[in-house]
């Protein structure tokens, strides 16, 4: 191990004992092959085993381990300390979700959300299991795949500030969720997840900053599945208008 | 969901736009919209000065066109082109064609609504500098 070393601050929160959150610098030996989570790791092994925060795969899949890095929403499993060597890093937990302990925060909200805009195959009548799968192309698939790649990290959510403001707000993983299983040909749930994503807590909240598809480790670009939802409801409500007649 | 723990709720400070380069040139988009407002506004009441006769309209004119509002005609420019180029360039990602099977590439999407722009405003332009 090298001698270098690197100072880590870090947000600590202990509710049993302090009304608000405070700050502790650990020193850590630097490596320039660790992420932020190693020297969190580093810290809870051998400095202080009192520190909590979330983590599970390592390798940027789970989406467990999102902390602001710097002020910036990342994957601390993927955000290398040599990008920040030798200055001193601050680790706090994600923006806009509550604290619950240290850099551990509250995501029951946004499990919520995601209920709410129903992220699996809605089937107006569901076929027997004996009459086999639904079947997909490739061209088919290609249509959501995109926006099927999310990890739920939240990093869109502590990215957002219409979130931070609103917190009604469904926001950009729970909708571009919606948006993926819409576009995916064999479902039949459009119009009720458009009851959720088209309301005023939907879609007309975003005002279209766009950094949640900067941060987002994954490009799913939310933010794009949002303005898609606002002009595909758009049209759909022309439509419906001057065709009542039609399907849709 | 019932929740048995406490928690601590950060508050975004007023300033949260000022915080990173991205959020302020949001901030200056959303702003360009008061700048556009205000040039409607100065731009109707020209309409309505015009349709009053030829007095009306000059001495209009003579007002709209002291220093202070050539300033803000360059500024609300600027503004108006702003807004219009991060419009403009987020429009492949926004709008999805499709032709038949195909689907036209976002960048593709994104290059004709520039040359649209383009040609909109040869047009306009012509109209105003050579027919009206
Ligand atoms: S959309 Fe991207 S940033 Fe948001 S939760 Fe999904 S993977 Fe994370
Ligand atoms: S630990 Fe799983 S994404 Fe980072």
């Amino acid at each position: 191990m090298s001698d270098k070393t690197i100072g880590i601050r870090v947000t600590r929160f202990r509710p049993e004992q302090e009304d608000a959150p405070t700050e502790q610098v650990y020193e850590v030996p630097y490596q320039e092959d660790w992420v932020v989570l190693d020297a969190l790791n580093y810290i809870k092994d051998h400095i202080d085993g009192t520190l909590s925060y979330r983590w599970s795969c390592r390798m940027g899949v789970c989406g467990s381990c999102g902390m602001m890095v710097n002020g910036e929403p990342k994957l601390t499993c993927a955000a290398f300390l040599k990008d920040y060597y030798p200055n001193e890093l601050v680790v706090q937990p994600l923006a806009h979700f509550p604290i619950i302990r240290d850099l551990v925060v509250d995501i029951d909200d946004f499990m919520d959300k995601l209920k709410a805009v129903q992220p699996w195959i809605i089937r107006e009548e569901e076929k027997p299991v004996a009459e086999g799968e639904y079947l997909q192309s490739p061209a088919e698939l290609k249509e959501f795949k995109q926006f099927s790649q999310c990890i739920n990290c939240l990093l869109c959510y502590a990215a957002c500030p219409v979130y931070g403001l609103e917190d009604v707000f469904v926001g950009p993983a729970a909708l571009a969720l919606s948006y993926r299983y819409n576009l995916d040909s064999r479902d039949e749930g459009y119009a009720q997840r458009t009851v959720v994503a088209a309301s005023s807590e939907g879609i007309w909240e975003c005002t279209f900053i766009g950094e949640c598809s900067v941060v987002c480790p994954k490009d799913v670009d939310p933010a794009a599945a949002i303005q898609r939802t606002k002009v595909e409801t758009t049209t759909n409500w022309f439509k419906s208008f001057l065709m009542p007649w039609g399907n849709k | 969901m019932s929740q048995s723990y406490e928690t601590y709720k950060p508050k975004l400070s007023p300033t949260w736009w000022l915080k990173s380069r991205n959020y302020f040139l949001f901030m200056m988009r959303e702003l360009s919209s008061v700048f556009i407002a205000a040039f409607v506004i100065l731009f109707l009441y020209q309409l309505f000065a015009l349709a009053e006769g030829k007095e009306a309209y000059a001495a209009c004119r003579d007002e709209l066109t002291t220093p202070g509002f050539v300033v803000f005609y360059a500024v609300a420019f600027v503004f108006a082109l702003y807004h219009t180029i991060t419009w403009l360039g987020v429009m492949g990602r926004v709008q999805v064609v499709r032709m038949g099977a195909f689907t036209v590439p976002p960048k593709l999407v994104t290059a004709g609504a520039f040359v649209g722009f383009f040609f909109v405003s040869a047009v306009v332009g012509y109209i105003f500098l050579y027919v009206l």
